[in-house]
C-alpha cells in the first residue's frame, strides 16, 4: 500500500491539474457518463445485438422510424463530439497557452463541433424520408 | 494557474498511474481522429433518399479487413471507457487507495468484453457472409 503518496499523485486528474470546480473538467465527466449510455446503445444496436448484421440504408431507415432512436442518434453525436473536443481542450490547456491563444482554440473547437453536429444531423434526414438540407 | 514540474513528466519517473493516464490521453486522441473520420465519411455518403452510396460504403466497411480493424476500435473504446469510469470513481473519492487493483480489474473487464466481441465477429472476419 502506498498510502503515503501525496494527494497530488493519487488521481490522474490532479496530475493534469485541470482543477476541481473547473467547468471544463466537470463537463468532461458529465459527458463521459452520458456517453456510457449513448455509445453503449450505439455499439449494442449496430454491432452486438445481431452479430454480423448487414448494415443497409433500408435497415437504418426502419430503425429511425422510432423517434427514440432519432433522439439517441442526435444526442450521441452532440455528446461524443463535445466530449472529444472538450478532451482536446484539456490536452491543449496542458501546454500553458496564453489567454488569447486559448480563446482562439476554444472558438475553433466550437466551430468544428457545431459544423460536425450539423453534418451528422443532416445525414439523418434522408433516413427519415426527407431530402438533406445540403450535400457534401 | 499551475506549473508542470518537468521531473514529474520525465518518463523514467512515471509510476503505473502515470502510464495509465498517458494511455487514457493517447486513446482519447486516437478516438477523436477516428470519430471525425467516421462522422464525415458517413455524412458524405448520404447524398439522397435512395441510399445507394451509403450501402456501398457500408459494404466496404463490412469486409473482413475493416471488420478486423473494428476489433482494434472496440479494444480502444473499451479501455478508454472503463478506465474513464475508474478515473471518475477516484474523483468521487471512491477507491483511490486501491487504484492499482482497480486498474487490473478494469483490464480484466476490458479483456472479457473484448473476447466476447471477438467471438461474435470472428466468423465474419474470416469471411462468413453477413446475415
Ligand atoms: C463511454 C465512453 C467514454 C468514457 C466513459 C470516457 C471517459 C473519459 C474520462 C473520464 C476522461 C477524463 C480523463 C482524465 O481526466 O484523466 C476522458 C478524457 C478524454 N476522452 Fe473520453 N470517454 C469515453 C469516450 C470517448 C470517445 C468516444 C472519445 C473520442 C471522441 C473520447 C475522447 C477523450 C479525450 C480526447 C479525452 C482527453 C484526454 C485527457 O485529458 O488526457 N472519449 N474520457
Amino acid at each position: 500500500m502506498e498510502a503515503t503518496a501525496t494527494e497530488e499523485h493519487l488521481t490522474s486528474t490532479t496530475v493534469t491539474e485541470v482543477g476541481r470546480g473547473n467547468l471544463v473538467w466537470l463537463m468532461q465527466r458529465v459527458s463521459a457518463a452520458l456517453l456510457l449510455f449513448f455509445l453503449g446503445a450505439h455499439f449494442w444496436v449496430l454491432h452486438f445485438a445481431v452479430a454480423g448484421e448487414k448494415l443497409t440504408f433500408q435497415g437504418v431507415a426502419e430503425r429511425l422510424r422510432t423517434p427514440l432512436f432519432v433522439f439517441i442518434d442526435l444526442a450521441l453525436v452532440a455528446v461524443v463530439v463535445f466530449h472529444g473536443l472538450n478532451g482536446l481542450l484539456v490536452v491543449v490547456t496542458d501546454f500553458n497557452l496564453s489567454r488569447g491563444a486559448r480563446t482562439v482554440v476554444v472558438w475553433l473547437l466550437w466551430i468544428v463541433g457545431v459544423v460536425t453536429f450539423l453534418y451528422g444531423a443532416n445525414a439523418l434526414l434522408p433516413f427519415m424520408g426527407y431530402s438533406p438540407l445540403f450535400t457534401r | 494557474m499551475y506549473r508542470v514540474r518537468h521531473t514529474d513528466l520525465w518518463p523514467s519517473h512515471y509510476n503505473l498511474g502515470m502510464w495509465v493516464w498517458l494511455a487514457q490521453r493517447i486513446s482519447g486522441i486516437v478516438l477523436v481522429l477516428y470519430l471525425f473520420t467516421h462522422i464525415w465519411v458517413i455524412s458524405f455518403s448520404i447524398a439522397n433518399r435512395q441510399g445507394q452510396e451509403f450501402n456501398q460504403v457500408m459494404a466496404l466497411f463490412q469486409t473482413p479487413l475493416f471488420l478486423s480493424l473494428d476489433l482494434l476500435l472496440l479494444a480502444g473504446v473499451l479501455f478508454h471507457a472503463l478506465n474513464g469510469i475508474r478515473v471518475i470513481l477516484f474523483d468521487l473519492g471512491i477507491g483511490i487507495r486501491q487504484q492499482k487493483a482497480i486498474f487490473w480489474g478494469v483490464l480484466v473487464i476490458v479483456s472479457a468484453i473484448f473476447a466476447w466481441g471477438v467471438s461474435l465477429w470472428w466468423p465474419f472476419v474470416q469471411g462468413k457472409p453477413l446475415v
